[in-house]
């Protein structure tokens, strides 16, 4: 395999036709330039020192580089590889020979050709601009770096959403996902400004901005856990693995067209990298509290927080990512209807299949404790800081965990029970059991605060208040034993009822 | 030598089980007809079979390779044309015979002159610039097997290929396709059009319901499914015909199906009974009797299916 080979790439080759119109891209250039052109006459208004003007340039030219390959190159992968999903021209390369890794960087590059050969023309524009005191080659030649991986990151992201859509009618929800994270990233990191603002610049590549503004320096701190990295190395940090899952994606999309985008083992890896990123900010925003507010970072308003308050609420945002996760997990983990009878049938054919836990088919119990094994893990350095009570700890955390299970357990024997193909005897299954019992359960008692707490950890939200109300250095939510009896119980039946399926399915895959 | 081995093939969807434990073989160098009804699973298995969707049970061997284990030797020379043309709208029709040719390994100095080989065989030379999407559902379906072709399959699984063509272009497509399986391909080609696979096909599998209901040659399926000949005589004289086939029959000890009469033509239908039809006919052409015109017509693959499908499932 020769990936440089991209003559002979066919997914390179369709992208490439498509784009490689003359009357497109002299248009596109047109525009470009027409752009380019009136920033400079806009922002050399009213300037008088050279100095200042050349460096403006230069920020209009970076500022279009990155537009260029990070927003319109997304917008042209994600179009061109989501063609081949509505076309159906997948299945064509999915039944070629060509190796899968040529197929996945010729729809990557196939798709932004043109905007990867202008970054390297905007490159040449600003190598000149090195002369001006505020940047440094070095510092160019960083964010370069910085800039090109974003760019690998967001359309290895938009393609990968694009071919994974499991309805070739519909957007993928990934892909949903990926543009609500791009325009409401920065949303989402106020909303979340206490503990995660870091990790999105990171996500983004908003930190490669410091390599060529130096006032900005101070506000991308390379704290991660106890480490001081260079704010590169951790932007690599984050987008690197998350390149990879989508690479490992898009694999699975080529050659298992009836699988999850990904397997068990790929989800479980990317929840502990999350994890392992949001506990290592967390840390070394902890122990760096004192410089950060000093600081005064613009969109993190630690002024109104004390060290206390920050733990309390980062331990919160971690006990809810560990429930989200959970049932994000189990959209994975619990096997369809056609994965699990595969996976039944080929354990019939000696040999063909051993008893995987991880398989596609295999039941989502052990994935799902493996999941809770290491979002545990992950918890321990709240546990520690905020100086928790182990019993305190472990019944928030069994909490979570049941409620994990719980939610796992229904969708499995939905799945692969008769009304599989209803979904919306699971929604309404889910409204009842989350909203309504507890609603008319609240209601019966008489608002009494101690009842209606009993109550209200029937649902998933419910349980998430009485997990961080142990967290709580005064707790508000203490709610008695038999609250956490509730769940349990509900979890082991919810497994009760996916058994049977299971059984049930075991009798049909041998008749 | 089998180049493709099926076995207890099943593929069940979340809502249906599309294909029911089917087994069967295809032959070196041999054009099998794949016939059934709308629904009766074909499209599936030929998916299944071109690695387009997986099965949940049994296993495909393609060219000795399983399609499980060694996914990409096992594709390696598989030529798939699904039922409808799926095709990038805004490429050239030059553009798309290119793609596909370097997505089987033909090297970009080659191309040029396979793209124009192409471009001929499939007739569509006229068109080489232009942009697919101004292409007639003719033309796709003729791009489409081009491309389908271009990469010497050894394999070749053709869902519905005649759909949408013209006559003139069902001709082109049948030559190409017999030319293909003389080099030594083997072809399933699944079709409704029953009268025209019959006139080209070696053999056939029948499906019906996901169930396969009778495979092998033409001639075994005819055997097997108490299939045969008819043999329709028109005598001369209106009122001799009847007494002649009657002594006929009686003294010879032959047992027809069926005998019909419409004025002085008569249909003789013989079921599974080769030989009975033929001593028949020697008899009556050697009879002396005012015979104006005589013919013999084999069950055709659409008769078959007509009267195998429903019934051999229920």
């Amino acid at each position: 395999m020769n990936i440089f080979n991209l003559k002979n790439n066919a997914l390179f080759l369709s992208c490439w036709h498509e784009r490689n119109r003359p009357v497109q891209l002299g248009c596109f250039i047109l525009l470009l330039a027409g752009a380019l052109f009136l920033s400079f006459l806009t922002i050399s208004y009213g300037e008088r020192n050279a100095e200042k003007i050349a460096e403006n340039f230069f920020y209009v030219v970076v500022i279009l580089q990155a537009i260029v390959l990070l927003l319109i190159g997304s917008l042209f992968v994600g179009h061109l590889a989501r063609r081949e999903r509505v076309n159906e021209t997948l299945d064509f390369h999915r039944n070629s020979p060509q190796p899968v890794m040529e197929k996945i960087l010729g729809l990557v590059f196939g798709g932004t050709w043109f905007e990867w050969l202008l970054f390297v023309v905007f490159f040449f524009i600003e190598l000149p601009f090195v002369v001006l005191k505020s940047i440094s080659l070095s510092g160019l030649l960083l964010f370069n770096a910085s800039l090109m991986m974003t760019g690998l990151f967001f359309h290895t992201v938009s393609a990968g959403s694009a071919i994974m859509s499991p309805n070739k009618k519909r957007i993928s929800p990934l892909l949903i996902i990926f543009l609500l994270l791009i325009f409401g990233g920065p949303l989402i990191a106020v909303i979340f400004a206490s503990a995660q603002s870091i990790f999105f610049a990171h996500l983004f590549g908003i930190t490669a901005s410091q390599y060529i503004n130096p006032a900005l320096r101070n506000d991308f701190h390379g704290w991660f856990y106890t480490f001081d990295l260079p704010p590169i190395v951790l932007q690599g940090i984050i987008q690197i693995p998350l390149i990879l899952l989508m690479i490992k994606g898009m694999k699975r999309v080529f050659s298992l067209p009836n699988s999850p985008a990904w397997a068990k083992a790929d989800v479980i890896r990317f929840c502990a990298f999350v994890f392992f990123l949001i506990t290592g900010f967390f840390m070394s925003h902890y122990l760096h509290f004192d410089q950060l507010a000093e600081t005064g970072q613009s969109y993190r308003p630690y002024s109104f927080f004390t060290p206390e308050r920050f733990l309390e609420q980062s331990a919160s945002l971690y006990l809810f990512l560990l429930l989200a996760g959970g049932m994000y997990v189990s959209f994975f983990a619990v096997p369809s209807y056609f994965k699990r009878s595969k996976y039944m049938a080929l354990r019939e054919r000696k040999g063909s299949c051993r008893s995987d836990p991880f398989n596609d088919g295999a039941t989502s119990w052990p994935t799902l404790l493996f999941y809770l094994i290491i979002g545990g893990l992950f918890l321990v350095p709240y546990i520690a800081l905020q100086k928790i009570a182990l019993g305190q700890a472990a019944a928030a955390f069994l909490m979570i965990g049941s409620h994990v299970l719980a939610f796992a357990g229904f969708l499995e024997f939905f799945r692969l029970g008769r009304f599989r193909t209803n979904k919306i005897f699971f929604i309404t299954i889910l409204i009842m059991w989350w909203v309504f019992i507890p609603w008319l359960a609240s209601i019966n008692s008489g608002y009494n605060l101690e009842k209606l707490g009993m109550i209200m950890v029937l649902s998933p939200f419910g349980g998430f208040l009485y997990a961080i109300g142990k967290f709580s250095v005064s707790p508000e939510v203490n709610l008695s034993f038999m609250s956490l009896g509730i769940i349990c119980f509900i979890a082991l039946a919810m497994w009760g009822l996916a058994l049977q399926e299971h059984a049930a399915m075991n009798k049909k895959v041998q008749s | 030598m089998s180049l493709v081995e099926v076995s207890q093939l099943r593929i069940a969807y979340d809502e249906v089980t599309a294909v029911h434990d089917i087994s069967f073989t295809l032959d070196r160098g041999k054009i099998y007809g794949f016939v059934g009804p709308n629904g009766a699973g074909k499209t599936s298995t030929i998916k299944a079979l071109a690695g387009v969707i997986e099965c949940t049970k049994g296993s495909i061997v393609l060219n000795g390779h399983d399609l499980e284990v060694q996914r990409e030797k096992a594709l390696r020379h598989v030529g798939y044309m699904p039922d409808f043309s799926p095709v990038y709208e805004s490429l050239k029709v030059w553009e798309y015979l290119d793609v596909f040719a370097a997505a089987y390994g033909i090297k970009a100095e080659d191309r040029p002159h396979h793209v124009e080989k192409w471009l001929e065989k499939s007739d569509l030379v006229s068109k080489r610039e232009t942009l697919i999407k101004g292409l007639s559902r003719g033309m796709r379906q003729r791009l489409v097997l081009a491309k389908t072709l271009e990469s010497d399959p050894i394999i070749l699984l053709l869902d519905e290929p005649a759909s949408g063509l013209d006559p003139i272009a069902r001709k082109q497509m049948r030559d190409l396709i017999k030319e293909t399986a003389t080099q030594g391909a083997t072809i399933l080609i699944s079709s409704h059009i029953l009268s025209e696979l019959s006139e080209f096909v070696d053999a056939a599998i029948i499906l019906e319901k996901g169930k396969l209901v009778v495979a092998g040659t033409i001639e075994e399926i005819r055997t097997q499914t108490g299939g045969g000949q008819t043999i329709i005589v028109r005598f001369s004289d209106e009122n001799a015909g009847s007494e002649i086939l009657r002594k006929l029959l009686a003294s010879e000890g032959i047992a027809p199906q069926r005998v019909s009469q419409n004025k002085n033509e008569y249909v003789i239908r013989f079921n599974n009974a080769e030989e009975d039809a033929t001593k028949f006919l020697n008899k009556i052409l050697t009879s002396g009797a005012a015979i104006a015109e005589c013919s013999v017509k084999n069950d055709t693959l659409e008769e078959i299916f007509l009267k195998v499908g429903a019934k051999e499932v229920a």
